[in-house]
């Protein structure tokens, strides 16, 4: 048997006919393929495998067999191995954490801020990486990128980090050690020792135009309510017991009227229609809120005022109620240091909840008949002047539920008469919400896009960050937090565009063995030997010297994985495709 | 900010069996019970001639006759007086034929403060009656009862309530005692729900 001009190892392999091994950027292993004669000692599965040539030696430390197959072939029978690199351990292990989680005002709730520098450390260390052995100079670290981490696969959340910061994982194979590299970026070619040279054409498949879009955007109305209950009679059609009727649709609405019956007073309901109308009256009465659409539909700040110009919400369908406002409040509260140690205050920020106004029926105590309290909002203390009562919002039924009954006085206020016929009062709910779309009853979300200047007529490239979101009031329609969304949505456009940048892909093979590490730009290396030698091929900017999958396709399928993934974990979520709009 | 009317949720319900409407924080006689569904339900009317211990004040709504409506558990209560200035400890009763309560009538209960002088609303501590002032209209023998004509008013201006009758009954004569005559003075107290005749005008 002729000697091999370069040598390769693995254990207790003896006789290596040929090797072949590519190493790429990422988290997951790239497989040594190693040919070796049949051998009686046992091939362990585990450890360093190096190649050397001429002096030169590369080594993957614990590296770990993957599949044997014995084939026959021109050199006889032959044993075919695969080896993972170290990146094999990778997929075990987690990590958790809540990190540079967003106040309503968009800022970053605290204790929980943490630079990508941090973020990727934690991450590397929950990989069980040498600590400090990792170059992570190339990540921005101007960013906070929120991420919610719960028993994830430690790789996949650095992989993840990378991906929004337009990095990539290279890891080194000789040692727990590596680099966050800056895709494109890195060392040109040698052109010394050149076997073959090849400048390849590999432009981007680039959109007319791209665009990040916002979570659903978030919308503070005054919702007016109108009074209803639930019907207790089956109807003519059978089929309307349960359903929620304006009140004077009812069917065991007093023969007087509602004005007759004092709220809560309903024995005269039971005389009239029996128990269950009387339950359902005491349910429901002056105690069941429906938003109301008033003629010519729901006005809402920021939608139809600017957003949709005259396009007012017409159905509740469109309304997903929060039970929220918009803006957020910051209250101090007490907080140990994680070490222990003396208490201290913090800000913390939270929105406040929903708020219910108008005019309803108030009696001072000992005063009989103060007849209907009027309550206005002040739009600088709105916490103030609220309705004070329990109220519950069902976000399904668009309706609002109070523990108390809630009427007005028909018969006058602040003391022109002693008697009292309840009546609808005027209830306005403030709250936020989210839209349906009108037509589609798609999210209406906010997006910022930038022209390509590729002239392909092609449709908009999408990225959905749902973690941003926009909020309108009626004081601020155009966005309360317009500023920082904008910038935020510019910094992940500028990261996007940055794929699109022309780039000069190329491939050269070298004689022998020559090192290379792999960088934002040399993406790929592979290293040859079988008895006709040792050879070097390196990618620049391409990944395509044997048929390897390219990264960032990997990444897309990777992640695509892990979505169905968490599809599979939690309850689905309908994500409807965006209906949107653009602040730019 | 919202306060509830003086217990709004603890106040219960009544039918107005008389023929009369009862106004907003008037008084009715009660005058029985009704089990509606899995509720009792109280049966009143206006203040009238037929004389009782109790009564109870109506809710903010008029009731008419034969509606429902919510009264007053108490013991306090915020009750429609008829004229003047009720003072703190003043006591004011029912009178016939009409919902508001009347000063020096049979007291049903003791101002505690005026809330509402345009309407004429007091509170007020509510209770049955225990006592009351009248004249024999027959003789009262030993053992016996007779038909007293009740009689209310200011200290020295009393005055009878005409056709507001109650039946006293002896307690407290000897055996082969002098009646007592028809038209004498009487105190009539309610002892264990008897109304005894407990003081009387010299012969």
């Amino acid at each position: 048997m002729s000697e091999l001009q370069g040598r390769a190892t693995f254990g207790t392999i003896e006789q290596i006919e040929s090797a072949t091994i590519t190493f790429g950027p990422g988290v997951t292993p790239n497989a040594a393929v190693i040919t070796i004669l049949p051998q009686e000692t046992e091939i362990a599965e585990y450890g360093d495998m190096a190649f050397s040539f001429d002096g030169g030696e590369h080594r993957g430390v614990e590296c770990k067999a993957d599949l044997g197959q014995l084939q026959r072939d021109r050199s006889g029978l032959v044993w075919r191995i695969s080896i993972f690199d170290r990146r094999w351990k990778w997929k075990f292990g987690q990590i958790g954490g809540q990190y540079n989680v967003r106040n309503p005002d968009n800022t970053i709730k605290s204790g929980t801020e943490k630079t990508p520098h941090e973020l990727a450390t934690l991450c590397i260390q929950a990989m069980g990486e040498e600590n400090g052995g990792w170059e992570i100079g190339d990540l921005p670290n101007t960013s906070r990128p929120a991420v919610r981490w719960d028993c994830d696969n430690p790789a996949q959340a650095l992989a993840n980090l990378c991906d929004q910061l337009g990095c990539i994982v290279v890891p080194d194979l000789d040692g727990r050690t590596g680099r966050l590299c800056r895709a494109g970026s890195g060392a040109d070619l040698p052109s010394g020792g050149v076997e073959n040279w090849a400048n390849t054409f590999d432009p981007p498949e680039t959109p007319t135009a791209v665009a990040v879009v916002c979570g659903p955007d978030r919308f503070e109305v005054d919702f007016e309510l109108e009074p209803v209950g639930e019907e207790s009679d089956y109807g003519t059609n059978n089929q309307e017991k349960g359903t929620i009727k304006l009140l004077d649709d009812l069917s065991y609405k007093p023969a007087a009227g509602w004005e007759s019956i004092m709220p809560g007073d309903y024995a005269s309901i039971f005389d009239a229609k029996g128990k269950h109308a009387k339950e359902c009256a005491e349910k429901s009465v002056w105690k069941w809120y429906r938003i109301k659409i008033p003629d010519g539909g729901i006005i809402v700040p920021g939608y139809s005022q600017t957003v949709n110009a005259n396009t007012p919400i017409t159905s509740l369908d469109c309304i997903l109620l929060e039970d929220r406002l918009v803006g957020s409040v910051e209250d101090q509260v007490p907080e140990a240091p994680y070490s222990g140690g003396v208490v201290t205050t913090v800000a913390k920020q939270r929105r406040p909840p929903a708020i219910v106004w108008g005019t309803w029926y108030h009696a001072k105590a000992g005063v009989p008949q103060s007849g209907n309290y009027n309550n206005t909002i002040d739009p600088n203390y709105p916490e103030e002047s609220k309705y004070l009562g329990e109220f519950s919002i069902d976000a399904d039924r668009r309706m609002v539920v109070f523990s108390k009954h809630m009427y007005a006085n028909a018969l006058g206020v602040d003391g022109t008469g002693i008697d009292l016929a309840p009546t609808a009062p005027e209830l306005y709910l403030r709250t936020a919400c989210t839209l349906l779309d009108p037509d589609t009853r798609a999210p209406v979300r906010t997006y910022k896009w930038r022209n390509t200047g590729a002239p392909y007529g092609t449709d908009m490239r999408i990225v959905k960050h749902d973690e941003i979101v926009l909020g309108h009031t009626a004081d601020e329609p155009t966005g309360v937090n317009i500023a920082d969304v904008s910038a935020e949505l510019d910094y992940y456009l500028d990261a996007i565009m940055e794929e699109y940048k022309p780039q000069t892909p190329q491939q050269v093979t070298y004689m022998g063995l020559v090192r290379f590490d792999l960088d934002g730009a040399i993406r790929q290396v592979t290293y040859e030997l079988d008895k006709s030698g040792a050879r070097t091929t390196v990618a620049r900017n391409t990944e395509d010297i044997i048929r390897r999958e390219p990264y960032a396709q990997k990444r897309a399928r990777q992640r695509e994985k892990e979505a169905i993934q968490k599809l599979r974990d939690t309850s689905n979520k309908v994500d409807d495709l965006p209906k949107t709009w653009n602040i730019a | 900010m919202e306060i509830t009317l003086l217990g709004t949720h603890d106040w219960k319900q009544w039918r107005n069996d008389g023929a009369t409407e009862v106004g907003p924080f008037e008084v009715f006689r009660i005058t029985g019970n009704e089990v509606i569904g899995d509720e009792n339900v109280a049966l009143g009317e206006l203040p009238s001639t037929t004389f009782g211990r109790s009564y109870a004040v109506n809710g903010p709504m008029a009731v008419p006759a034969s509606g429902y409506g919510v009264y007053q558990s108490g013991p306090e209560v915020l009750v429609a007086y008829d004229t003047g200035t009720p003072a703190v400890g003043d006591s004011y009763g029912p009178k016939p034929s009409q919902g508001t309560v009347v000063k020096n009538y049979p007291a049903t209960c003791e101002c505690l403060g005026i809330v509402d002088s345009t309407n004429k609303i007091m509170r007020a501590r509510w209770h049955p009656i225990d006592h009351i002032i009248g004249k024999l209209a027959g003789s009262l023998s030993q053992g016996s009862t007779a038909t007293v004509n009740v009689w209310a008013g200011a200290g020295g201006s009393e005055a009878v309530i005409t056709s507001l009758t109650v039946t006293g009954r002896d307690w407290l004569m000897k055996t082969g005692a002098t009646a007592i005559a028809s038209g004498k003075k009487v105190v009539v107290e309610w002892i264990d729900g008897v109304p005894y005749v407990v003081e009387a005008e010299c012969p």
